[in-house]
């Protein structure tokens, strides 16, 4: 086996090491988190509804009218205090989003292992998009950083029209799944 | 010494968790893992005749033996992606498929393999395909491991040993068998004394995990769960889809 024939087969058999590591990790979380099924569920929801409320309060927080305000009556201090400020709030709220849907998948995947129906297809065509929403994301959060979330304000409208969207969506999948119908269960020794 | 010591450690754990399986009636749940033993320790133990008997015939035996070792290791993987997806048929279907054709076709590039080769040197044929059958066994693992990753899959104590040791073994194996076409470099040398520590661990690690039957703990859902979480995956399809395109469409602008 040449050089490059080593390297591949090296990187796989590390991979599987790395994975199996993963798994013990896995299994000692679980173990010390336990299967939560429904608690997954109030949690999912809780955050959801924070992302919401936040969504409203983020939009006044980022209005331009109050931008307006602080240039015409404040000095250049406070006009550059009040800019980081909320390039900060605005940063920390997109990465906060990211970790809510990043939470959002982890959920959709576990309950996708107990489906009856075939979703492979679809499975992969969400991870897909999933990773397109990271990408952009990202780039979003590039853009705040760059350029400030006034300056970005096309970017940021859509961002919080982005979330209340997923906000409601999520509300509504939060409703249609009923803990009472989600049971822990152990299979027989 | 060290090595004959390996040897019959191996041996007696071999032994020690094939008897404790019976007993416990975990033989029962996962017969392919212990067919799986039952051979590797017939093997152990033929080597180990040929060793002290006819130790002329022991180098040519020991890539038979280990070929034939390595396809009926493609049971364990089986069994490990049957037992870990019995709550998940839909899961489980496509996948159980999926492995029965990379094992067919393995299966077909070991007997081409074997044809154009002519029987020449059957030794270095059987180390050969040896080397190819475990890659191919290890990327099944990769995928599988990832794929209990992803999903979160809870696999019991039990299948979890099994699967954790399976694991060690395979990635030990694939990584060795890398370099053994170098066999004059030093790293190589250290990992061919290190495969057997690693088998030993995972014995251990199999023996500590199969002593007892335990729970296969699972999230499972009421049957009428399910149609509602079709629904939810359609909705989760919507906001994620629904999301990327409006980000889509700020970067366009």
């Amino acid at each position: 086996m040449t050089f490059s024939g080593i390297v591949p087969v090296v990187l796989l058999g590390v991979l599987i090491l790395v994975f199996g590591t993963r798994l013990v990790a896995q299994a000692i979380v679980d173990g010390r988190a336990g299967h939560a099924t429904i608690n997954d569920y109030l949690r999912a929801g809780e955050a959801l509804d924070s992302v919401f409320i936040e969504a409203n309060i983020i939009k006044r927080i980022l209005s331009c009218d109050d931008v307006r305000f602080i240039a015409e009556n404040g000095t250049r201090d406070v006009q550059k205090l009040f800019a980081d400020e909320r390039k900060k709030l605005a940063l920390r709220w997109v990465r906060r989003m990211q970790r809510q849907v990043s939470d959002l998948m982890k959920l959709h995947l576990m309950l996708a292992g107990c489906t009856s129906k075939p979703i492979q297809k679809f499975d992969f065509d969400l991870s897909a998009k999933y990773a397109v929403f990271k990408l952009i994301s990202n780039v979003v959060l590039g853009v705040i950083w760059l350029v400030g979330p006034f300056r970005a304000g096309i970017v940021v409208t859509y961002t919080l029209d982005s979330v209340a969207y997923f906000g409601n969506i999520f509300r509504l999948r939060y409703v249609d799944v009923q803990g009472s119908r989600l049971v822990s269960g152990q299979g027989a020794p | 010494m060290a090595g004959n010591l390996l040897w019959w450690a191996c041996i007696f754990l071999e032994t020690a968790v094939l008897v404790r399986g019976i007993s416990s009636g975990l033989a029962k749940r996962y017969r392919l893992f212990y067919g799986y033993l039952i051979f590797i320790l017939s093997g152990e133990v033929i080597r180990l005749i040929s060793y002290v008997f006819a130790p002329d015939r022991y180098g040519s035996l020991y890539w038979y033996t280990e070929l034939a070792t390595v396809i009926a290791s493609y049971a364990v993987i089986l069994e490990i992606l049957n037992q870990s997806l019995q709550s998940c048929p839909a899961l489980s279907r496509p996948l159980t498929r999926l492995l029965w054709i990379i094992f067919a076709l393995t299966l077909t590039y070991v007997c081409c393999g074997l044809m154009a080769n002519g029987f020449v040197s059957v030794s270095r044929v059987a180390a050969d395909l040896s080397r190819d059958l475990r890659i191919v066994e290890g990327a099944l693992l990769l995928l599988m491991l990832w794929f209990f990753g992803r999903h979160r899959l809870s696999l019991g104590r039990n299948l979890r040993g099994i699967t954790i040791g399976m694991t060690m073994w395979v990635g030990a194996n694939v990584i060795n068998l890398a370099f053994l076409s170098s066999p004059g470099h030093e790293f190589s040398a250290f990992l061919r004394e290190l495969l057997p520590v690693t088998y030993l661990t995972a014995l251990v690690l199999w023996c500590l995990s199969l002593w007892s039957v335990a729970p296969i703990s699972t999230i499972r859902l009421a049957p009428e769960a399910e149609r509602d979480l079709a629904m939810v995956a359609t909705k989760t399809r919507i906001t994620v889809t629904g999301i990327s395109e409006r980000f889509l469409g700020v970067l366009r602008q």
